[in-house]
């Protein structure tokens, strides 16, 4: 497996790296289910999966998120976790994917025996990167100038939310931000960028006959607001603010107040107890 | 040089120990509550066996050390979080020590004091934090004057899972349930698969106690501790990876009483090996409960009380402000 060489020398943890690198994977130019034309260059490198850039299909970018082997576990055990994982991946992006109103990269192949996805290659910075502001003062763009965006995060999670999708790990790494327009710039036209979720991982199905489904939902919003505080300290407010007024106009209203009732209890308890000895 | 005395005893160790300012341990007494096979510790009488032993472990203590109260710069001791009962026996003695030699008293946390024994010992700086016993199941690390929990458990503790597990199978508590679970292990050849529950950084286990206690009758007690112990340390080791992940962390350092599990460590290892970073780890004397990490915690904490000198069952470890750390 390629993904034993990499569990060992990987390094480089988030790194935006454009150069190929010889962690590419062996046996690349075998492989029967696409004509891989190398060099591959490795996007991110995260706890789980490793995720390369290349072409495939004649020409097109595309991105292989490589579930890797993880030595310290039982074989049989990876295995199954990483069977399953994949499976809930690309039913979750297959399904949002059919969506309209919510973006999510097209899914091209599944192959087990490499573990790999392959999707669309999106180009673009993270929402995280992007809310962050550019250049070297780098100030943190203000809520105005994000709105657009961030209201399409309310609406798609809402759009996810009415098919009973649940993504289960937004935060602002999970956004990549796309330009839709002609426009050469990431910074002042908002209106002309578009959010496309990424990494449904996590996601699954929580339909409205299960009892916890506005639970789900309202802590697939926590984490956002989680996320903001975390890594946007100082406008995380008006960007929970944005983010939940776009989701609420979306919503059914029932389905907004519900949500909105639970996500104050789970704001509450913080998602976390109290714990003892 | 100035000595601080710790007791500890918020669950069924009750110990002793007395540590420098420069973080030498000159003693680290203990004494365990081993209840009956297939039974767990109650509070009460987990707090009698404290009770009684408790004057004799100081005594004990001093003299390992070679040490007179007056000599101590000051007493520590748990006051949360743990079990009402235990937890209040010691603060007695702890208080009526102070009272008696005139020293000052300073109440500890359990989760920091495990935290700060383990980087005393291992002389790690800055790791991620894998904190695992009987009663805490949590994924730490250090920002801004707190240990922040990144993940943790959701119902029970691990520790808790597996000492529950040893008594459906009937296994000894004697030295320990864990160890017990551990040895069995080693001889468990096929792997059962059960519920691996992990939900971003958060664990759960009370889904796979049940599940295990089902199958209790069909798979060898051998598998069924191996097979536990491989899915339950997996899904720790998991949630520890993604939160070095999310923090830029490449070090962990594995506290509390499950930490001294040979299989678990080995895991860890494995995993930070292939981040590039290594494994703090420790032998049993400062991994499970003792008093020497109340000590030094204590004498950590020395300036930060209010006077306050009570038990709390609940106290959360990033309720405490971590004054000592720059």
């Amino acid at each position: 497996m390629p993904g034993e060489n990499l569990a060992r020398s990987r390094q480089e943890e988030e790194d935006e790296d454009d150069s190929t690198t010889d962690l590419s994977p062996s046996r690349a130019s075998t492989h029967p289910s696409a004509s891989l034309t190398v060099p591959f260059s490795v996007i991110a490198q995260g706890a789980e999966a490793v995720l390369y850039r290349t072409t495939m299909f004649d020409g097109q970018a595309v991105v292989i998120k490589e579930r890797f082997r993880k030595q310290y576990r039982l074989p049989e055990l990876d295995e199954q976790l990483t069977r399953t994982r994949m499976t809930a991946e690309a039913r979750a992006t297959a399904k949002a994917w059919r969506l309209s109103g919510v973006h999510v990269p097209a899914l091209y192949l599944v192959d087990w025996q490499r573990r790999w996805l392959v999707f669309e290659y999106i180009e673009g910075p993270t929402l995280r990167t992007w809310l962050e502001g550019e250049g070297s003062e780098r100030r943190a763009r203000i809520p105005e100038a994000a709105a657009p965006v961030l209201r399409q995060v309310g609406e798609a999670v809402s759009t996810l939310h009415a098919a009973d999708w649940i993504h289960g790990d937004l935060t602002s790494s999970n956004v990549l931000i796309r330009r839709s327009g002609s426009n050469d710039g990431w910074g002042e036209d908002a209106h002309e960028l578009q959010a496309v979720l990424i990494d449904l991982g996590l996601a699954f199905c929580s339909s409205s006959c299960n009892e916890h489904h506005v639970e789900d939902k309202a802590v697939d919003l926590y984490v956002l607001e989680r996320a903001f505080r975390s890594a946007h300290a100082t406008h995380a407010d008006a960007y929970t603010a944005i983010v939940w007024q776009a989701y609420a106009q979306h919503s059914r209203p029932q389905d907004a107040r519900a949500v909105q009732k639970r996500l104050e209890l789970v704001r509450q308890r913080g998602r976390k107890r109290t714990m003892v000895g | 040089m100035p000595l601080f005395l710790g007791v500890e005893g918020s669950a069924n160790k009750v110990g002793v120990g007395i540590v420098s300012d420069a973080g030498a341990v000159l003693c680290n007494e203990r004494e365990t509550y081993v209840p009956a096979t297939g039974t767990g510790f109650q509070p009460r009488e987990t707090a009698r066996h404290h009770q009684r032993q408790v004057v004799q472990l100081l005594q004990r203590a001093l003299r390992a050390a070679g040490v007179t109260p007056r000599e101590l710069a000051g007493v520590a001791y748990t006051g949360g979080p743990g079990m009402g009962a235990p937890l209040q026996s010691c603060a007695v003695a702890a208080r009526t020590f102070a009272q008696l030699f005139r020293l000052p008293l300073v109440p500890v946390n359990h989760c920091v004091a495990h935290i700060e024994m383990g980087r005393l010992v291992t002389g790690a700086v800055d790791p991620a934090v894998l904190y695992v016993s009987g009663g805490n199941t949590q994924v730490i690390a250090y920002s801004e004057q707190r240990y922040r929990v990144f993940g943790e458990t959701i119902d029970i503790a691990v520790g808790n899972c597996l000492d529950r597990l040893a008594r459906l199978l009937g296994l000894s508590n004697a030295p320990s349930p864990g160890y017990n679970i551990e040895q069995a292990a080693k001889r468990g050849k096929r792997y059962v698969p059960l519920p691996y529950c992990v939900k971003g950084m958060d664990v759960s286990f009370s889904g796979l106690l049940s599940y295990a206690g089902e199958l209790v009758r069909r798979v060898s007690v051998e598998d069924l501790c191996y097979s536990v112990q491989e899915t339950v340390f997996a899904m720790l080791v998991e949630v520890t990876e993604r939160a070095m992940a999310h923090c830029g962390y490449r070090d962990v350092l594995v506290v509390g009483g499950v930490g001294c599990n040979a299989r678990l460590q080995e895991m860890l290892r494995v995993m930070c090996e292939g981040r590039g970073g290594r494994l703090w780890g420790m032998d049993e004397r400062y991994c499970v409960d003792n008093g020497c990490m109340v000590a030094w915690a204590g004498w950590l904490g020395r300036g930060e009380g209010d006077g306050w000198a009570g038990v709390r069952q609940r106290w959360r470890t990033d309720e405490v402000v971590v004054g000592w750390r720059e």
